[in-house]
């Protein structure tokens, strides 16, 4: 491979580093929705940009998508405080926002994405085999592991809490409403995911990023909602310059991650937030310094891992909405790319690790000088507008709907993890082979 | 490495900040009371700097190892169905290139045949072991591949040793590689054939004139289109744009199939530049039978979709007889005429052919073949001697773009061509596109399954006065000769240079010749019995025999009369 095509190579990569942690400053931004931006872009340029070599995009999106993945929780903490009377529980990181410890706990999530690298750069490559093989025999099992998964789910709704009320009528509404509505949060998404997957709602040319108005109506629009909602108060944070790290807490937090990054990009269907919370349980994970860690790790490994398979020689695995988008345009063929490969992720990485303490001082200092609601107000017009861009009026009613359900476990504090059902549930029926019939039933085949 | 406790926990009373929320409090105390963090046992934010040291060495070793891998090949005689669907790369020579449009037109299908090094890669199956012949591995290119392939001048040509990626698909008896990207094909070694094409633009061309050179010019638009020809210009002159300006030059391309092409699409053009004409003028002169020659880029005219003639859509075998019978279902469309008999060699560009069970060659003369003594008796009024070749519109069909000189009256051919009305004569007419021969005049579209004259000698008439008794009865061939004397409408002189003996010609029309005229003469070299002296006699129907050396040639411009020759014929016919 040419010196030159390297050394454009590495360039990108820094230059897709540094895009993604401008864009990071706005929270409430997928990793995905940042490719379809960048995709945008691309294609109307593409013929002036015909004689480049794909692998110089690719190494500028993998970048994109290594800095991201370990850079965008750094805004949503900052700017995407929690209000208690909002939410079914607070999760770590917003615990440490309010305690004014944000940075810690961004740098404990960092942490956790080192070592997905670590593992990423220096294990994954050697393990192409084993991997291929345990891809082979995970195969026929897909659609029972995510029946399993959507069983977990729905299980852990359980011990509900006992009701609080002045009447027994009241006290039985309370106790049951928030579990009631995390099922009907589950199966309002799974009837949307099963109507998104039968019917091709948005316009052909952009059928490539049908999902995308599905989950920024049922995630992200909703956190913004909330965010506008929200009279809490950030407390001033402290730019701390050590963490606390005990003996056990990288092996059982990074190992919890890794194990639910690579289940769920083995699996389709699968994000990090239900894996890790079975894998969790499997790695005997406690405290909040493992969460953060193995959140950290699990999203990397996730976004990055995922993306790893397709490019490892013999695996071509196409898994997450980053490789679909670089399969359009380039398709790794020599040992000299996977090489190319693994330098961008090496070194996108490292930039990202590096600039992690001073990003974080930047968003700390940010918060402070500027209403928080601002960056989400951004963030709702530039989503707004890219799923108008994208997948035009049918993607705003899509997620528009989206929203409406996005919504319900804010308000009858329930678990969001619900409304992965708009993964899962159509996913599993496909694959057990119940989807025809079951969207006959709602007229869609 | 772990951050000490404060200083000032050296005193028990005294206030510390919280190394977590900065909050102040006890500094005795090993815990925040407000966050619960522990004061001892923390790791420094540096020291976590430090661990992205692995990962920026991982890089460095990464790049280098990008710059000094180099390709694994697999054997082509290796795969075997197991390999089904899988991504492989392969390395071989290739023996076989075809390409052409694909079934859309929206980019090329480029089809080449790699084998082994080791089964010489010539196309030839060699048996080996067991008598089992290896199956080749056929490699596809389809649609925007193929097209950026051309575009970028990277098909490979037979002999070249290529390193080529993509998907297998193995079968009994058959072996399919289909690549993914253009990437996927890397010349190992070029072939010694491989014609290097060099990149112009229409008003490079127009002023440098590199005749003779094989050019392509990568992106032009079609201004106009023919038969077998296209005008074109560079794109992005004042008319692409829509502006006012003077349009920029134009170059025409012969010999191209423009099928489903219209003014306005951009296209990619290759072949030799040469001239044409007693104009001066140049051209492109291109090959239809290699669709790689004229690849549609973009499509911008309104021209309705058709199927490629030369390739996707069936070439009719037709006789002549069915040709004429029917004509109008023909009309316009690519035939081929696989057993057809030259009836009269035309002078210009053309021969009467009807088919091969029809009636046999007119002698002209009435008489039957000269005795093989040599010896002839002239016909001195000449009424029975060659007449102009009359076209019986129900038997014969005219056949144009032929070299007359290179075909006898009486040989056996396969034709292929447009069948088109000839308005000029309310005639229909074969007319043959020229296809990339490489002897002058010679095309590929005419092909002789059986020679009329298998034994022609060429020779001079110095040779011939010297020894006459040798070539008594031979049908010669004078490639170079000049016009001494005009008897009369049948009978002419010749020498090889002025000045020197000369030869009487015997049969052939002198009305368009005249004295001192370059010509090419063939005949069968006889003793005329009555004056006991030597002469070439033209067969009957051989109106080529003696033809004016600039008009011998191919309309295409590959004898000086070219196209303007076309034009006159019209006149002339």
């Amino acid at each position: 491979m040419s010196s030159l095509l390297l050394i454009g190579c590495a360039g990108a990569t820094v230059l897709g580093v540094f895009v993604a942690a401008l864009i990071s400053l706005i929270p409430g931004l997928h990793i995905y929705n940042v490719i379809a931006i960048t995709m945008l872009v691309y294609f109307a340029i593409m013929d002036a940009m015909s004689g480049m070599d794909p692998l110089l995009m690719t190494s500028f999106l993998l970048g994109m998508v290594v800095a991201f993945s370990m850079l965008f929780t750094v805004s949503s903490q900052y700017f995407q405080p929690t209000d208690e009377s909002f939410r079914s529980l607070v999760l770590p990181h917003e615990r440490f926002l309010l305690e004014g410890r944000a940075h810690e706990a961004v740098l404990l999530a960092g942490v956790g994405s080192l070592v997905a690298l670590y593992a990423i750069v220096f294990l994954l490559p050697v393990m192409i085999d084993p991997i291929m093989t345990f891809s082979r025999l995970l195969q026929p099992h897909h659609y029972w592991i995510v029946m399993t998964v959507i069983a977990f789910v729905l299980m852990t709704e359980w011990p509900k809490d006992h009701g609080v009320g002045w009447t027994a009528a009241q006290r039985l509404q309370d106790g049951w409403v928030q579990l009631l509505m995390g099922y009907f949060s589950f199966i309002g998404a799974g009837i949307l995911g099963i109507v998104v997957f039968n019917r091709t709602l948005v316009p052909l040319d952009a059928s490539f990023q049908s999902l995308m108005p599905l989950f920024v109506g049922l995630f992200a629009i909703p956190t913004y909602i909330m965010t506008f909602l929200t009279e809490t108060r950030v407390p001033s944070q402290h730019h701390c310059n050590s963490v606390e790290i005990q003996d056990l807490d990288i092996p059982r937090g990074s190992l919890s991650g890794l194990l639910a990054g690579i289940f769920a990009a083995m699996n389709p269907g699968l994000t990090p937030g239900p894996t890790l919370l079975m894998t969790g349980h499997i790695t005997a994970q406690s405290g909040e310094r493992q969460f953060l860690i193995g959140g950290g790790a699990g999203r990397l490994m996730y976004y990055v891992g995922a993306l790893v398979l397709f490019f490892l020689p013999g695996v071509y695995l196409r898994r997450g909405g980053a490789a679909i988008n670089i399969s359009l345009f380039f398709v790794p063929e020599t040992e000299a790319q996977f090489h190319v490969i693994t330098m961008v992720i090496a070194l996108s990485g490292a930039l990202s690790f590096l600039m992690l303490d001073r990003f974080s001082l930047v968003c700390a200092r940010l918060v402070a000088l500027i209403p928080y609601k601002f960056f989400s107000a951004v963030g709702l017009v530039l989503l707004t507008y890219l799923v108008y861009r994208v997948t035009g009026p049918e993607g705003l009613t899509i997620m528009g709907a989206a929203t409406i359900l996005g919504v319900v476990p804010n308000v009858w504090h329930t678990r969001r993890i619900n409304l992965l059902a708009v993964l899962l549930v159509p996913i599993a029926l496909n694959m057990g082979g119940y989807g025809p019939a079951v969207a006959k039933i709602f007229a869609l085949y | 490495m772990t951050v000490p406790a404060d200083s000032e926990s050296k005193n028990g009373n005294a206030q510390s900040p919280c190394p977590s929320c900065g909050r102040e409090y006890p500094a005795s105390e090993g815990r925040c009371r407000f966050c619960g963090s522990a004061r001892h046992g923390r790791t420094p934010t540096r020291q976590l700097m430090l661990w992205t040291y692995p990962l920026l060495l991982a890089a460095a070793y990464h790049l280098i190892a990008a710059w000094v891998a180099r390709p694994h090949y697999q054997a082509i005689s290796s795969l075997s169905e197991s390999d089904t669907f899988k991504r492989v790369r392969a390395q071989g020579r290739v023996s076989r290139v075809r390409t052409t449009l694909d079934a859309y037109r929206a980019g090329a299908l480029i089809e080449f045949t790699v084998l082994d090094e080791s089964d010489g890669g010539s196309g030839q199956m060699k048996p080996r072991g067991g008598g089992v012949k290896p199956v080749p591995l056929k490699v596809k290119a389809e649609g925007r591949i193929g097209t950026q392939l051309i575009e970028e001048d990277r098909v490979p040509v037979e002999g070249d040793v290529i390193g080529v990626v993509g998907t297998l698909y193995i079968g009994t008896g058959y072996r399919v590689l289909a690549m993914n990207s253009a990437a996927g094909c890397e010349l190992l070694q070029a072939s010694p054939n491989r014609i290097s094409y060099d990149p112009w633009t229409v008003k490079a061309l127009q002023g440098a004139k590199p005749l003779g050179k094989s050019v392509v010019i990568q992106r032009a638009v079609m201004v106009s289109r023919g038969r077998f020809d296209v005008t074109i210009r560079d794109p992005g002159d004042a008319q692409d744009s829509g502006g006012s300006g003077k349009p920029g030059p134009t170059l025409t391309v012969f010999g191209a199939d423009p099928v489903g092409l219209g003014a306005g699409d951009v296209v990619s053009v290759r072949g030799e530049l040469e001239t044409y004409g007693k104009s001066g003028g140049f051209q492109i002169r291109t090959s239809y039978k290699d669709a790689a020659n004229l690849v549609l880029l973009e499509k911008r005219s309104t021209a309705p979709f058709e199927q490629p003639t030369s390739v996707h859509r069936a070439v009719p075998r037709v006789s002549v007889a069915n040709l004429l019978k029917s004509p109008k279902a023909f009309s316009g469309r690519l035939v081929k005429i696989v057993r057809a008999r030259v009836v009269t060699c035309q002078s210009r560009f053309s021969i009467l052919v009807t088919d091969a069970d029809g009636p046999t060659v007119d002698d002209g003369d009435g008489s039957p073949e000269t005795p093989p003594s040599g010896a002839s008796e002239r016909n001195p009024s000449g009424q029975s001697g060659p007449k102009p070749g009359r076209l019986d519109p129900e038997r014969q069909l005219l056949v144009f773009g032929v070299d007359p000189t290179q075909y006898d009256p009486g040989d056996l051919l396969r034709l292929e061509g447009s069948f088109e009305h000839y308005p000029k004569g309310d005639s229909w007419q074969l007319k043959i596109p020229f296809s990339g021969g490489r002897r002058k005049g010679v095309t590929r579209n005419v092909r002789r399954i059986l020679a009329a004259i298998p034994d022609r000698k060429t020779t001079t008439i110095a040779q011939l006065l010297e020894d006459p008794d040798r070539f008594a009865g031979v049908h010669v061939r004078i490639k170079n000769a000049v016009i001494s004397q005009i008897h009369d409408e049948r009978l002419l002189e010749v020498s090889d240079v002025p000045g020197k003996p000369t030869m009487k010609v015997f049969g052939a029309s002198t009305r368009f010749l005249q004295v001192g005229q370059q010509v090419t003469v063939r005949g069968r070299f006889i003793q005329y019995a009555s004056e006991n002296t030597w002469e070439i006699k033209v067969r009957g129907g051989d109106y080529a025999a003696v033809l004016p050396l600039q008009d011998a040639g191919h309309p295409s411009g590959r004898g000086s009369g070219g196209r303007t020759g076309d034009k006159n014929k019209a006149v002339k016919r």
